[in-house]
C-alpha cells in the first residue's frame, strides 16, 4: 500500500526527467542559452570544444540539457548524443544571414537520423537584439520548417543575453513532451 | 573563381601553416597571447580563444570568428581575406587611424574598423578575380597590395596622391559623375529653387564626411612640426589642380560648341552649380596666394591659420551668394556631361582646402544640415507612402475573416490565395512579426477554411508559433485525448489510494478506541 501512495505522490509531485540535446552552428549562442537557463546570468563563453551538460529544473520537469560544440569538425560528434533524446533544441543566429543555408542543411541532416525520428524540435531564433536579425517567420522559411509536416516543431525568437523567449520555448517543450 | 566555393581540407591546412609561420601572426591580435588558433575572418587577424569569445559576443555583422583548426569549410573569399590581411596589416591600419583602444566594443565599432572591413573584402574579391593560385607569394602580395591600396585611396581621396595622370583622374571622376547623377535623379521631385543650392552641397557632404578620419591622422602628426610649409605644399597642389581645371574648362567650352544639348534639367543645374564652385575657388585661391606672399613663412602657424580661416570663411559665404547668381546664367547654356569631371575635381580640392584650415566641422555641419534636410524629407515621404501601403495590406488581411462567411464566393477566393502562399515564403506572409511559430500553427493554415484566417490573426501578434498551431486541429484533438486519459489514470490511482488509506485509518481508529476502552474500562 505504501508503494501505491508513493507512486501516487511521485505521479503528482515528482519530477519528470527529460533529455534535451542542444545543437546548432558555431557561435549561435548555445552555451550562453544553457547557462542563462541554469544560472540566470550571462557568462562569457569561449567556443565549446566538446560539450557542456547541465540539469535545468523548470515546472516540475528536470531538463538535462546537452550543449554540444558547433564547429565544423565537431559537428560529426553530434550523432553520438542522439540516443534517448526526447527533445532537440536547434539554435540559430538570426543575424548571420550568410549561413542560413548551412544551418538549414545541418538541421535537416540531423532530423533524418533514426534516433531522432520521434524527437520534438524546438528552434531558438537567437540574437534578436542585433540589428538585421531575421524574424521567426522569415527563419521558418529559410530553415525549411514548412517541409516538416510530420513532426512537432516550434520556433521561438529569443535573446539569450536578456533571457527573452527562452522559457516560452521550454513551456512548449514541456507541454509537448508531457502529452507524448 | 567563385568566392563562395570551398577549399579542400588539405589546402586550408597548407594555407594556415604558411600564414602562421609569419611571426606577426604568432601572437593574438587583441591580447598578444602566443600561438592563436582562432581568427576573425572579417579583419583577417589571428586571435586567441579567449579573445574569440569577445569577438563572438559582438555579432557577425562586426566580426566573424572561425577556428583555423576546427572549421573545415572555408571559402575562397575567407581564405583570401586571411592571406591579404594578417595581424601586421590590421595593426598598421588601426594605428594609422588613431584607433588604439583595447576595448573590443569601441575598437570594432569604430570607423577605422569599418573602413578596414570594406577594404579587406574588396581586396579579397579583386585578388580572386586576378589570381587563382592557392598561395599568394609574399613579394607578389605586397605589390598587389600597394597597387590596390592606391586604387582604394584614389577612389576616395585622389587629391592626396601627387602624380596621378589626368586620365586616371577623369576615370575616377566619371564614376563620381554617375553617383552624383544618380543622386540628382533621386532628388528630382524637389522644388527647383531649393535644388540649385542643395545639389552641390549634398555632393560635397559625402566627401567631407568621409575625409576627416583619413586625413586627420596625417595632419595631426605633422602639425606639431611646420604648419607653414604644409600650407604651402597644399597651395602648390591647389594651383596645379586649378590649372588643370582651367585647361579642362577650355576644352569643355570647345566641346560645348560641338555637343548637342543634353536636355535633362537636373544635369544642367548640377553642372552649373559645380562651375560656380570652380569660380569661387579661383577667387579664393587668388586671395590665398596673396596672403601667403604677405606672410613670412616663418611666422607663427597660429597667426597664419587664423588669418586663413577668416579668409576662407568669407570666401565661402560669398560663394553661396554667387552660386545663386551664376546658376541663373549657366542655366541658359546646355553643358555636356564632361564638364562634370572638372567640377568634381574642383570639389575635391575645395574640400582639402577646408580641412587644411581646420574649421571644417562647423562649416561641414551647416552644409550637412541643409543637404540632409531635403534627403530626410524625401526618405520620410518614401517611408510614409510605403508604410501606408503596407498598413493597408495588413488591414486587408485583418478585415477579411469577418466578411468571408457572408458569401461562398469570397470563401473560395481566400482558399486560393492560401494555396499560393503555402509555397515559398509562406511563413513570412502568414506570421509576419510573430516571435515564434510552431508546426501546428503553420500547417493549420494550410487547411482550407476561412476559420484559419482567424487563427492567423491570432498569431500575428504572438511571439511564438508552434507546429500544432501551424498544422491543424487534428493534432490538438489527439493531444487533448491524451491528456484526458492521463487525468483518468491519475484519478483512478488516487481513488484507490484514498480508499486504502481510509481503510487503514478506520482500522487504526478502531484500534485506538479499543485501547481506550481497555484503559478506561478498567
Amino acid at each position: 500500500m505504501g508503494l501505491t501512495i508513493s507512486s501516487v505522490l511521485t505521479r503528482l509531485f515528482g519530477k519528470k526527467q527529460m533529455r534535451i540535446l542542444m545543437v546548432g552552428l558555431d557561435a549561435a549562442g548555445k552555451t550562453t542559452i544553457l547557462y542563462k537557463l541554469k544560472l540566470g546570468e550571462v557568462v562569457t563563453t569561449i567556443p565549446t570544444i566538446g560539450f557542456n551538460v547541465e540539469t535545468v529544473e523548470y515546472k516540475n520537469i528536470s531538463f538535462t540539457v546537452w550543449d554540444v560544440g558547433g564547429q565544423n569538425k565537431i559537428r560529426k560528434l553530434w550523432r553520438h548524443y542522439y540516443q534517448n533524446t526526447d527533445g532537440l533544441i536547434f539554435v540559430i543566429d538570426s543575424s548571420d544571414k550568410d549561413r542560413f543555408a548551412e544551418a538549414s542543411t545541418e538541421l535537416h541532416n540531423i532530423l533524418e537520423d533514426d534516433y531522432l525520428k520521434d524527437a520534438t524540435l524546438l528552434v531558438f531564433a537567437n540574437k534578436q537584439d542585433l540589428p538585421s536579425a531575421m524574424s521567426a517567420a522569415e527563419l521558418t522559411d529559410k530553415l525549411g520548417l514548412n517541409q516538416l509536416s510530420n513532426r512537432a516543431w516550434y520556433i521561438q525568437a529569443t535573446c539569450a543575453t536578456q533571457g527573452n523567449g527562452l522559457y516560452e520555448g521550454l513551456d512548449w517543450l514541456s507541454n509537448e513532451l508531457a502529452n507524448k | 573563381m567563385d568566392p563562395q566555393s570551398q577549399l579542400s581540407k588539405e589546402n586550408i591546412e597548407a594555407v594556415f601553416h604558411r600564414l602562421r609561420s609569419n611571426p606577426t601572426n604568432k601572437v593574438c591580435f587583441d591580447c598578444n597571447a602566443k600561438n592563436p588558433t582562432w581568427s576573425s575572418v572579417t579583419y583577417g587577424v589571428f586571435i586567441c580563444i579567449d579573445c574569440s569569445a569577445v569577438h563572438r559576443s559582438l555579432g557577425v555583422h562586426l566580426t566573424f570568428v572561425r577556428s583555423t583548426q576546427l572549421d573545415t569549410n572555408w571559402t575562397w573569399q575567407q581564405i583570401r581575406q586571411m592571406q591579404l590581411g594578417g595581424n601586421a596589416n590590421a595593426m598598421q591600419f588601426f594605428s594609422q587611424h588613431n584607433c588604439n583602444t583595447t576595448d573590443a566594443q569601441k575598437k570594432y565599432n569604430s570607423r577605422a574598423a569599418q573602413l578596414y572591413r570594406d577594404k579587406l573584402s574588396q581586396l579579397a574579391l579583386k585578388s580572386l578575380l586576378n589570381n587563382n593560385q592557392l598561395h599568394i607569394h609574399p613579394h607578389h602580395e605586397e605589390k598587389n597590395e600597394e597597387e590596390k591600396e592606391m586604387d582604394f585611396f584614389t577612389e576616395h581621396e585622389n587629391f592626396i596622391s601627387p602624380d596621378i595622370p589626368e586620365q586616371k583622374l577623369t576615370k575616377v571622376e566619371e564614376k563620381k559623375d554617375c553617383v552624383s547623377n544618380n543622386k540628382n535623379s533621386t532628388e528630382g521631385p524637389k522644388i527647383d529653387f531649393s535644388q540649385n543650392t542643395q545639389t552641390p552641397d549634398s555632393r560635397k557632404s559625402t566627401i567631407s564626411t568621409r575625409k576627416p578620419t583619413a586625413k586627420k591622422s596625417g595632419l595631426g602628426a605633422k602639425k606639431s612640426g611646420l604648419g607653414a610649409t604644409k600650407v604651402k605644399t597644399n597651395f602648390a597642389e591647389l594651383e596645379r589642380e586649378a590649372e588643370l581645371a582651367e585647361q579642362s574648362r577650355l576644352r569643355i567650352i570647345e566641346e560645348n560648341a560641338k555637343a548637342t544639348a543634353l536636355s535633362q534639367k537636373e544635369q544642367e543645374e548640377c553642372q552649373a552649380a559645380t562651375r560656380l564652385a570652380y569660380k569661387d575657388l579661383s577667387t579664393q585661391q587668388q586671395k590665398k596666394e596673396e596672403e601667403v606672399k604677405k606672410y613670412d613663412p616663418k611666422k607663427a602657424t597660429q597667426v597664419e591659420r587664423l588669418g586663413m580661416g577668416v579668409n576662407s570663411r568669407t570666401g565661402i559665404s560669398h560663394s553661396a551668394v554667387s552660386d545663386m547668381q551664376t546658376i541663373e546664367q549657366e542655366n541658359i547654356q546646355a553643358t555636356p556631361s564632361s564638364t562634370l569631371t572638372s567640377l568634381s575635381r574642383l570639389r575635391l580640392s575645395d574640400d582639402s582646402f577646408f580641412d587644411d584650415f581646420s574649421y571644417g566641422p562647423n562649416f561641414g555641419m551647416n552644409r550637412n544640415i541643409s543637404s540632409f534636410g531635403s534627403s530626410k524629407i524625401d526618405s520620410f515621404l518614401m517611408e510614409a507612402s510605403s508604410s501606408s501601403s503596407s498598413s493597408k495590406s495588413d488591414w486587408v488581411i485583418v478585415d477579411d475573416p469577418p466578411e468571408k462567411p457572408k458569401s461562398k464566393m469570397s470563401v473560395e477566393k481566400t482558399v486560393k490565395s492560401y494555396d499560393n502562399s503555402a509555397s515559398g515564403d509562406a511563413a513570412q506572409r502568414k506570421f509576419g512579426n510573430a516571435k515564434a511559430i510552431s508546426s501546428d500553427q503553420f500547417f493549420n493554415d494550410q487547411g482550407t477554411d476561412y476559420e484559419t484566417k482567424a487563427n492567423l490573426n491570432r498569431f500575428q501578434g504572438s511571439s511564438s508559433i508552434s507546429s500544432s498551431e501551424f498544422f491543424g486541429n487534428g493534432r490538438d484533438n489527439a493531444t487533448n485525448a491524451g491528456q484526458y486519459y492521463d487525468v483518468e489514470d491519475v484519478k483512478e490511482s488516487v481513488r484507490q489510494g484514498v480508499s486504502k488509506v481510509a481503510g487503514k485509518i478506520s482500522s487504526l481508529a478502531n484500534g485506538v478506541i479499543s485501547s481506550l476502552q481497555e484503559k478506561y474500562g478498567n
